[in-house]
């Protein structure tokens, strides 16, 4: 339970004071941090079952369809909600450890967590990647169906 | 509405797109929809995040090129979200030329947030992640002022107009620093997990995503040139806090 809670308001309050970085105003403010907030609850959830990459795939893949659905219900650019919600993912622990490693002169680790750091920011982008090509897809499906 | 006016506002728009921090298919894609709600001639738009180009054809005249070199600016989705709305109005409704002006000044105006706002959303950003990274209370207090200063250093920076990468390593140098001394003088903070959150401020968290994006909606060449940056993001903070970290094994400390 101090885990989930921990898990819910870090994620909230650090992206909601994200928000102001990159300027977000109004309703958003509250609508992109939950984004977020669903995120890392998918990320802990999957990380249950799943190994270390799916998980991060599959909470990217929960908060782009997040985006893709409130972008249409706020009337706003699905940006904001991928910018935002995405942000606890973004490896930085990543690039620290690597740093870490290349001072320590441990070669394998340091390769080894190199590896990783681009394995996750490459499940971030094909999470992204897979939600938006879809989106478009059923867009332009659902344009051809009122044409023809 | 004339040609020429259209074009003004067509790339004005645009140009308030891209410079704060929109994907290039919305930027090339409002230019088409207003144009073509017009009805206007044989068109053309061309962006990458440094450069704008549109062109628009008249019968009966040569064609009008308006061409802009744009500056990299900080993300301000307010304005996007704004320029967004705008776009969706001027297709509907087909406003006058000083109207649509007015408009677009008006998105122009709209205000950052201040200055004492931002340096405390750094430090609170940094509090959280250092708290979601299973830091401990006390480690995620000590990342506010960590957070703070990085903010403050990167806006001094800012002055001088520094290219990104060595404002990275520099703010980033500043994030592992004052975490460094902070678990020096209290032991019991955990220094990885306070330079960990203090970083998520300064990692390309937004380049990564938009730059994807572009890839995907099939615009390489500017999906490549924000990848560059997240790479060269990436190694600056390595630098930066690698530096601030052998300093403080160098001065016996922690």
């Amino acid at each position: 339970m101090a885990e989930f809670l921990r898990a819910v308001a870090g994620s909230f309050i650090a992206c909601f004071a994200f928000c102001f970085i990159l300027n977000v105003r109004g309703r958003l403010l509250a609508a992109a941090p939950i984004g977020a907030v669903l995120c890392w609850l998918t990320y802990l959830a999957a990380g249950r079952f799943l190994g270390d990459f799916s998980c991060y795939f599959i909470a990217t893949v929960a908060v782009s369809i997040y985006g893709e659905v409130m972008a249409r219900v706020c009337r706003a650019p699905v940006t904001v909600f991928l910018l935002v919600g995405l942000l606890p993912l973004v490896p930085g622990g990543g690039i620290y450890y690597t740093m870490e490693y290349a001072l320590q002169r441990d070669t394998t680790a340091f390769l080894n967590q190199l590896l990783t750091t681009f394995g996750i920011a490459g499940c971030l982008a094909l999470g992204v990647l897979v939600v938006s090509s879809a989106t478009r897809f059923f867009s332009i499906l659902h344009y051809h169906k009122k044409v023809f | 509405m004339e040609q020429h006016d259209l074009l003004q506002i067509a790339t004005d728009l645009a140009s308030c797109l891209l410079t704060s921090g929109a994907e290039i298919y919305r930027v090339e894609e409002s230019v088409r929809r207003i144009f073509d709600a017009y009805g206007a001639g044989p068109y053309e738009v061309f962006a990458i995040p440094s450069l704008l180009i549109v062109s628009l054809q008249r019968p009966g005249a040569e064609p009008l090129t308006q061409v802009r070199r744009l500056q990299e600016q900080h993300t301000h989705l307010a304005r996007v979200n704004a320029c967004n709305d705008l776009c969706r109005q001027i297709c509907r409704d087909r406003p006058s030329y000083a109207q649509a002006q007015q408009k677009l000044l008006q998105i122009e105006n709209i205000p950052s947030y201040p200055a004492y706002l931002v340096t405390a959303a750094y430090g609170i950003v940094s509090f959280g992640f250092t708290l979601l990274f299973g830091g401990s209370v006390a480690s995620a207090i000590a990342a506010l002022p960590a957070g703070a200063f990085t903010e403050l250093c990167l806006r001094f920076l800012a002055r001088f107009d520094t290219n990104s990468f060595f404002t990275t390593i520099l703010a980033s140098f500043v994030a592992g620093a004052t975490a460094c001394c902070l678990a020096a003088l209290y032991p019991c903070l955990a220094r990885d997990k306070i330079i960990i959150g203090t970083l998520m401020t300064l990692v390309p968290g937004s380049a990564l995503t938009s730059s994807m994006r572009d890839i995907m909606a099939g615009d390489l060449l500017a999906g490549a040139s924000r990848l560059i940056l997240v790479l060269l993001s990436a190694c600056g903070i390595a630098l930066g806090t690698g530096a601030a970290l052998s300093l403080a094994s160098i001065m016996g400390g922690v």
